[in-house]
């Protein structure tokens, strides 16, 4: 009974590292009976990038600890990107399986601390390039896999997103708080929709006036924008949003000042939209302490509960997105507490990667 | 946290901290030098880009967040010496300067990446020993860039980042105490204005912004001995005919303030005329000189004549500024007024009414509004 658990166990491993071309065989045909949708392309994708993989010593001189090398045909930073957001789905399984391999192989199966390796390597001709759907899902599922608690927000988020509501979200900009993860986490489900996505940060420290915003906004959606003053800025940023059919409008404001007379109008103008339109209206304003107008004309001003995120959320954030054990999930969320991370909730982020991350090379979080 | 504790990725922190924009190439270079990094460099950089502090831009620039800079620039002042911070600004400096030759003009967006390189050019170069004045006249130049709402703009940053300046112990040249005035002046901050404005005029140095600090300080400040003599000193240190026009101006109408020198307000009036001919200029001196006719020929019908015909040249002139129409339609209202004409005092205040309304003028409007109730009522 324990060889055939073992064997299971073996298995088991062996099918979830298999990343092998082969397993994408089925898109790679002309028999295929329907066109995959962007999650299945990025499947495919994923497939056809993989070069091979192995399964050895990570150090010859330690013959015992195993590593997994996970070779990628491309070196470039989509592939990159896939290459974590696939070792990030392994490593939890692995957290699960190879516990268990160990104690039922009795020790034999061991695998090295930095469980996996990606190894990116000169590309031999084309390779497979994702469609900005495509890349759209890639980003989103990224920031899923990394986002931690908000289940309220993200709720609220997607039904204004699905609903075409016109809505400014007040989140905290605070460099200990996580708005710069959440927003990010904001505009990479926007653009998975579909919908335009753009950010802006109003710095004290560059002179940004008011037309050079909006240029920039513009220009993240597609257009340019001649020399102007701010007001005729404006107005031709209210009608590239009165447009028909123009879908939905995601927007980043970071705020790192409030004290900015063209803020309301800015926030007025990116709630334009033609009567009767469905595509959603959503500004995500960022600024120390969530501040900023109670009311804009047009938009509902909407202040999330922002609390610090709880030792209990944390814990689940470990098990289900990295795949700790029930114990060891316990223990990581008490540190955390115990260093204060719930309350900054920015650093936790930096903590839990430090501590979940286990493939070389570790790679950025944002 | 971790990062903190560890030397070589603090360092690296504080050398990202030091600059306003980053890319990639450009914070590598920069810690490099800063941390003696050597092969760390790549994975340096990917933990502090990692850091809720540091926030990307769209266009893949980057940038540590202001409520952590302060602090991480006051700390780089003290923990790294100061030949490798006189290195790291100028690297910046330098990096900046390359962004500007790469730019291409593309409308709106160029117009403000000329401005911002320039801006972090002149705070790196600022910041570089025996460099303080070309840095200075850098970031004059990002403010000369563009239209008014890019000065206001610019001003306020170069105000932002004097205060880093300041706590650092650098003396502030004059140019950046000129434009913390013209950030106060447009956040209405008077006393702020006054302030750096006055500091730029007893610095006592001839030149083009001493000279308009000079004049808006004069504008500014409630000593009338000081203003005096800084409207004479503005005059002196910028020969420009379009300057002195309106420094004569200004002079006229000081000096029309005080009694037994209208001869002298009237030269300078005169004087300001004299040097442009445009109507915008012209409507407003001749309104001003007929304001001060008015406040001065009270009891004077020869002055009160001639306040009006001036009021009525400043009319004729530019009637399409509502600044002049209104000074100079109050002036008629006042002198209607003197000599007891109340059914053409009531028509020049409707029409102030009106003007003062268009301009926002609410408080002026209400006063208006009383007086226009008064005679009716009478």
């Amino acid at each position: 009974m324990g060889r055939l658990r073992l064997l299971g166990l073996l298995l088991a491993m062996a099918d979830l590292l298999d990343l092998s071309p082969v397993r994408a065989r089925y898109f790679r045909t002309w028999h295929h009976l329907y066109d995959p949708d962007a999650a299945g392309k990025l499947h495919h994708v994923k497939h056809e990038l993989a070069r091979g993989f192995e399964i050895g010593p990570a150090d010859p001189a330690v013959p015992g600890d195993l590593r997994f090398l996970l070779k990628w045909r491309a070196d470039d930073e989509e592939t990159r990107q896939i290459s974590d957001w696939v070792l990030h789905e392994l490593s939890s399984y692995w957290r699960q399986v190879a516990p268990e391999l160990h104690r039922e192989s009795g020790g034999t199966v061991r695998w090295a601390k930095q469980w996996a390796r990606a190894v990116f390597q000169p590309p031999l001709g084309p390779r497979p390039v994702l469609s900005p759907p495509t890349r759209a899902v890639l980003d989103a599922e990224r920031a899923e896999q990394v986002r931690i608690d908000r289940d309220a927000f993200a709720l609220s988020f997607r039904s204004a997103l699905d609903k075409g509501s016109s809505v400014i979200f007040r989140l905290p900009g605070d460099s200990l708080w996580d708005g710069k993860q959440m927003s990010h986490w904001c505009s990479s489900q926007a653009r998975k929709t579909g919908a335009r996505s753009a950010d802006i940060h109003l710095r004290p420290a560059v002179a940004k006036d008011l037309a050079s915003l909006v240029a920039e906004l513009m220009n993240q959606w597609g257009y340019d924008l001649p020399p102007l003053a701010g007001d005729e800025a404006l107005t031709r940023m209210k009608a590239a949003l009165m447009a028909v059919d123009m879908g939905s409008f995601v927007t980043i404001i970071r705020a790192e000042s409030l004290e900015v007379s063209y803020l309301p109008a800015l926030l007025g103008a990116l709630a334009t939209r033609l009567p009767g339109e469905a595509g959603a209206r959503i500004t995500i304003l960022l600024s120390a302490g969530a501040a900023g107008p109670d009311a804009i004309p047009g938009a509902q001003v909407i202040q999330p509960d922002w609390e610090a995120i709880s030792e209990e959320n944390i814990r689940q954030h470990l098990s289900l997105n990295w795949g700790w054990s029930e114990e060891d999930s316990h223990k990581k969320a008490a540190t955390a507490c115990r260093l204060d991370l719930g309350q900054q909730p920015g650093r936790l982020y930096t903590f839990l990667w430090e501590e979940c991350v286990a493939w070389d090379p570790p790679p950025s979080i944002f | 946290m971790s990062l903190l504790g560890d030397d070589n990725a603090r360092k690296a922190l504080l050398a990202c901290s030091a600059a306003l924009n980053l890319n990639d190439d450009v914070a590598r270079r920069a810690i490099a030098l800063v941390a003696q990094s050597n092969g760390s460099t790549d994975t340096l950089l990917d933990r502090i880009k990692g850091l809720s502090c540091v926030w990307k831009q769209w266009d893949g620039t980057w940038y540590v967040a202001e409520d952590v800079r302060a602090s991480l620039v006051d700390r780089l002042g003290a923990e790294v010496p100061s030949d490798v911070r006189n290195g790291l600004h100028e690297l910046l400096a330098d990096a900046a300067d390359q962004r500007l030759l790469e730019l291409v003009p593309d409308g709106q967006l160029f117009d403000y990446r000329v401005r911002a390189c320039h801006l972090e050019a002149g705070y790196q170069q600022i910041q570089v020993t025996r460099h303080e004045e070309a840095g200075a006249e850098r970031l004059l130049t990002a403010w000369q860039q563009g239209r008014l709402e890019a000065r206001d703009a610019t001003a306020a940053a170069v105000d932002h980042l004097a205060s880093d300046l300041e706590r650092q112990g650098h003396r502030l040249p004059d140019q950046v105490l000129f434009l913390r005035g013209m950030a106060a002046r447009s956040r209405r901050d008077w006393g702020r204005a006054e302030l750096y404005f006055r500091m730029v005029w007893e610095h006592g140095q001839p030149g083009e912004i001493q000279a308009i600090a000079a004049h808006l300080f004069a504008n500014l400040t409630r000593d009338r001995k000081a203003a005096e003599q800084a409207l004479r000193d503005s005059l002196a240190w910028n020969s420009e005919p379009f300057h002195r026009a309106q420094v004569w101006h200004s002079l006229g109408n000081l000096l029309a303030r005080e009694r037994n020198r209208s001869k002298e307000a009237e030269d300078a009036y005169q004087k300001s005329l004299e040097l442009r001919h445009d109507p915008q200029h012209q409507g407003q001196v001749y309104a001003s000189w007929a304001n001060a006719l008015a406040r001065e020929g009270k009891m004077n019908l020869d002055e009160l004549d001639r306040a009006a015909e001036l009021a009525h040249k400043a009319r004729q002139i530019d009637p399409k500024n509502l600044h002049t129409r209104a000074i100079a339609t109050k002036v008629l209202a006042e002198v209607f007024r003197e000599k007891g004409d109340l059914r053409n005092e009531l028509e020049a205040l409707e029409e102030l009414l009106e003007l003062e309304r268009k301009r926002y003028r609410h408080q002026d409007a209400q006063r208006t509004e009383h007086r226009i109730r008064e005679i009716k009522r009478a």
